[in-house]
């Protein structure tokens, strides 16, 4: 039986093979940045039901954008972008749809955060909450800063702003974010408890 | 990694873990389903890109990838008329009649007599329908990758292949559902999240009066009377009962609230027999009535119920939490405070709960606790957000 060898090679040749048409640089593709990509949607939308199909977008619309990335090396960051992208596409759509919702149980994520304490699960679901009453462009900085601890310049990148517009947004977000907070009992209990915990000698 | 410090980012770097966690529950499922979408050129949201490798290249032992076509939208028409239906165009149903939209896969919704809808959204694996006002009767084709959404009033009704009525009166802000075929989970204002409704059962919302129903049985016939000019489409439905009525079967209101996380209607809701709720429920009904007591600050009631669930539940992982939580609730009687901590360490030493009993007893303990605890705390978890701390304590 033949099997096709995996593809081997860095970023930019894994862009060369996938503008050429090799199926192994697509599966490739995916398995190196997948994950990344994945997690990126999900600290901008939190744990979704929607992941699969949205990471299934993202790497639809980086198929057909491809010939347009000028600098191959910088495949994660463009794939970043495109994350983000889609991310605020679902935000938006679902802004009509925020109330009550009937899914199909097949649907419906079965999650059992067995590992993080029921504290933590409590400030995720309630962080989320509040990140869903920000607006698209704050929420995703915010998310993509404080969440994902990407540095600035990443996040200007990856949302397709200035430096200074993305400092702009965070602030604002960060404001907004921690009011909120400090009106969530799990929330409030984290962030009183960060100050509490720090080590005196941080600035 | 860039995370700012501070508050704001510690509790980032804890929601970035707790995150973490959950996805790689399911890692492998979701990456095998996006990918082999990808590589079968299942068709998504956008049209597949169309792209081949030139046969000279293919002769040379490149790979040769086609991509199939993505399927069309559906289409659909309403009955009575020649064109194929319209996107975004109201279908208005007048007095005394009623209206079928047929779509290609089979899919049939009736639209009651002085109905108002809309289909707003169209793709190759169902439809988005805006029910204004009135009643609709949806058949829903149950096809793999079936994806059908139904916009009522402040509510959406999403299915992948059932058989239900469903109805809106936008003036006394009223939702009912009436089941078929087919099961679904309903979420929402009132009835909390992911409540599954079975076939026969019919579920009413007023919204308003702050009630809701779920009705098991009830007969829905399979040539349902559309509703005439002199019968108003609430009325087609058997009357609602009197009084607030909740099935046996279904969860108490205030454990509704409790799990959409509404604290203050939680406690609203369970306050009248806070004493029999104490009293009668299992060890996770107590914590979430302690956790409701706690968010909205009733001190005296949270202390009294965590220390019901331990007398009632000793030795289960849920008394440990709940000596945690009573550690929390202790506030400024700090020796109060330690001893709850250090009773959840001794019970629960590898709980869940242990990273941060350890780190509130760095804060609240006497010096030699303190110092214990900065010591086991660097021995597990040396890169831990209050590892910091631990190392001022115990000097390195």
């Amino acid at each position: 039986m033949v099997r096709a060898l995996p593809f081997v090679g860095d970023d930019a040749a894994l862009v060369a093979g996938v503008r050429a048409g090799n199926r192994q640089a697509v599966a490739a593709l995916f398995d190196r940045h997948a994950p990344h990509v994945r997690r990126v949607l999900a600290r901008v939308l939190g744990i979704d039901s929607e992941l699969p199909d949205l990471l299934h977008e993202v790497f639809l619309r980086a198929l057909e954008g491809v010939d347009r990335l000028s600098d191959p090396a910088a495949l994660q960051g463009w794939l970043t972008s495109i994350a983000v992208f889609t991310a605020r596409g679902c935000i938006r759509k679902r802004k009509a749809r925020r109330w009550l919702r009937l899914v199909a149980p097949e649907e419906v994520p079965e999650v059992e955060a067995a590992t993080p304490s029921a504290e933590v699960t409590e400030a995720l679901k309630e962080a989320y909450l509040l990140l869903g009453r920000l607006p698209a462009d704050e929420r995703i900085p915010f998310a993509l800063r404080f969440i994902d601890g990407m540095e600035l310049t990443e996040v200007a990148a990856a949302c397709g702003v200035s430096l200074a517009t993305i400092k702009r947004r965070l602030s604002r977000a960060q404001d907004a974010f921690s009011v909120g907070a400090r009106a969530h009992p799990a929330l409030a209990d984290w962030l009183e408890g960060g100050a509490r915990w720090a080590d005196p000698r941080d600035p | 990694m860039g995370r700012p410090k501070g508050p704001l980012g510690a509790l980032g770097e804890e929601i970035a873990r707790a995150q973490d966690a959950e996805l790689a529950l399911s890692e492998a499922a979701d990456l095998a389903a996006a990918k082999g979408r990808l590589l079968a050129g299942a068709p998504g949201r956008r049209r597949i890109l169309r792209w081949q490798v030139p046969l000279a290249a293919a002769a040379a032992a490149a790979a040769i990838l086609l991509v199939p076509r993505a399927p069309d939208s559906l289409s659909f028409r309403v009955e009575g008329t020649v064109a194929a239906g319209e996107t975004g165009a109201f279908v208005s149903v007048p007095a005394g009649e009623s209206t079928d939209v047929r779509f290609s896969d089979g899919t049939t919704l009736t639209l009651a007599s002085e109905s108002h809808a809309r289909v707003v959204q169209v793709d190759d694996r169902g439809a988005r329908v805006v029910l204004e006002r009135g009643s609709v009767r949806a058949r829903v084709k149950h096809l793999p990758r079936a994806r059908w959404t139904v916009g009522v009033g402040p509510f959406d009704v999403r299915v992948t292949g059932t058989a239900f009525v469903v109805q809106w009166e936008p003036e006394r802000q009223e939702f009912s559902l009436a089941l078929r075929e087919g099961s679904v989970e309903l979420s929402g204002p009132l009835v909390g999240r992911a409540r599954r409704i079975a076939a026969g059962e019919t579920v009413r919302v007023a919204m308003r009066e702050r009630r809701f129903e779920i009705v098991s049985g009830e007969r829905v016939a399979a040539a349902d009377p559309i509703p005439g000019p002199e019968v108003s489409p609430a009325a087609a439905l058997p009357p609602a009962p009197q009084a607030l009525r909740e099935p046996s079967n279904a969860p108490p209101v205030w454990l509704v609230h409790a799990k959409a996380a509404r604290w203050q209607d939680t406690m609203a809701a369970a306050s009248p027999d806070w004493n029999g709720w104490l009293g009668s429920g299992d060890a996770a009904a107590l914590t979430l009535l302690g956790d409701a007591a706690r968010y909205t600050r009733d001190v005296a009631r949270a202390t009294q119920a965590f220390e019901t669930l331990r007398r009632r539940f000793p030795g289960t992982p849920r008394a440990a939490e709940a000596a945690y939580r009573l550690g929390i609730l202790a506030g400024g009687d700090r020796a109060t405070a330690a001893r709850w901590f250090q009773t959840y360490l001794d019970e629960r030493p590898a709980g869940s709960l242990a990273r941060e009993a350890l780190g509130r007893l760095m804060e609240v303990g006497d010096e030699v606790r303190k110092v214990q605890a900065a010591r086991t705390y660097l021995e597990r978890y040396p890169a831990g957000p209050h590892a910091r701390l631990a190392q001022s304590i115990v000097g390195e």
